[in-house]
């Protein structure tokens, strides 16, 4: 992985076509400004890891793999912490 | 009374104050706007998330709480304008649903996405699904910690 410090105010390029700029730092969050060709898609990390989970979810699911799930989350407690 | 035709259930009557409207869809199901919320005697505590638009589009659910017993809510604003909520705290008379959607990508290993929930406002039939803006919680958590046997050996 590239690793590149910025500061507030500077910017870097990806390809010839994407620009990124460092806007604004404030403590843990950075607000970063993205100039891309429209058909570039630009998504929040945690946004595509659902997507791509909703996309295996909405696969059929056998009724007796269904059955087996039902039965086991009313037999067993939820663990208290993740 | 309306009707679609389901792949999962077959025929299915409902009313339209049963529809919810999921106003920004799903991540990778952006226009499916409308759906309902399906519970069968058999399948319990799992509920079904059914497409209206798509009938043979269907997501498996469990109730957040099931999955993991202290899950730590979260609600960004942009999710609570979604559900016509306040931009803090929760209006009376408001009735919160928390689900998270189950993946059986490996049957044997089924996984719940506690990143992004289901957060279902049943009082007036508006849903979002609502992804954390933090990665305190996985896409696909396993959905049981242990294997039978393990347990087994746990409880005895």
């Amino acid at each position: 992985m590239l690793v590149i410090r910025r500061r507030a105010g500077e910017g870097f390029l990806i390809g010839d076509s994407i620009e990124v700029d460092i806007l604004e730092i404030d403590g843990n969050q950075v607000k970063i400004g993205i100039r891309a060709p429209r058909e570039t898609a630009i998504l929040r990390r945690e946004i595509a890891a659902t997507r791509d989970t909703n996309l295996d979810s909405a696969q059929e699911v056998e009724t007796n793999v269904l059955e087996e799930a039902s039965k086991r989350l009313r037999l067993s407690p939820p663990p208290e912490q993740d | 009374m309306q009707s679609i035709e389901t792949l999962r259930f077959g025929l299915v009557r409902f009313d339209e104050h049963e529809v919810i409207e999921f106003p920004a869809g799903l991540p990778g199901f952006e226009r499916e706007n409308r759906f309902l919320l399906i519970e069968t005697e058999a399948s319990l505590p799992l509920k079904f998330l059914q497409s209206v638009t798509s009938p043979q589009l269907s997501f498996v659910c469990a109730p957040l709480s099931l999955v993991l017993a202290k899950y730590e809510a979260m609600l960004p604003r942009s999710d609570r304008d979604l559900l016509a909520m306040p931009p803090e705290g929760v209006a009376p008379g408001t009735v919160l649903e928390w689900l998270a959607i189950l993946c059986f990508a490996r049957p044997d290993a089924p996984t719940a996405n506690l990143l992004g929930p289901l957060v279902i406002r049943r009082d007036v039939g508006l849903g979002v699904q609502s992804i954390r803006e933090d990665s305190r919680y996985s896409a696909r958590q396993p959905l049981f910690n242990a294997s039978p046997a393990t347990e087994q050996i746990v409880c005895s």
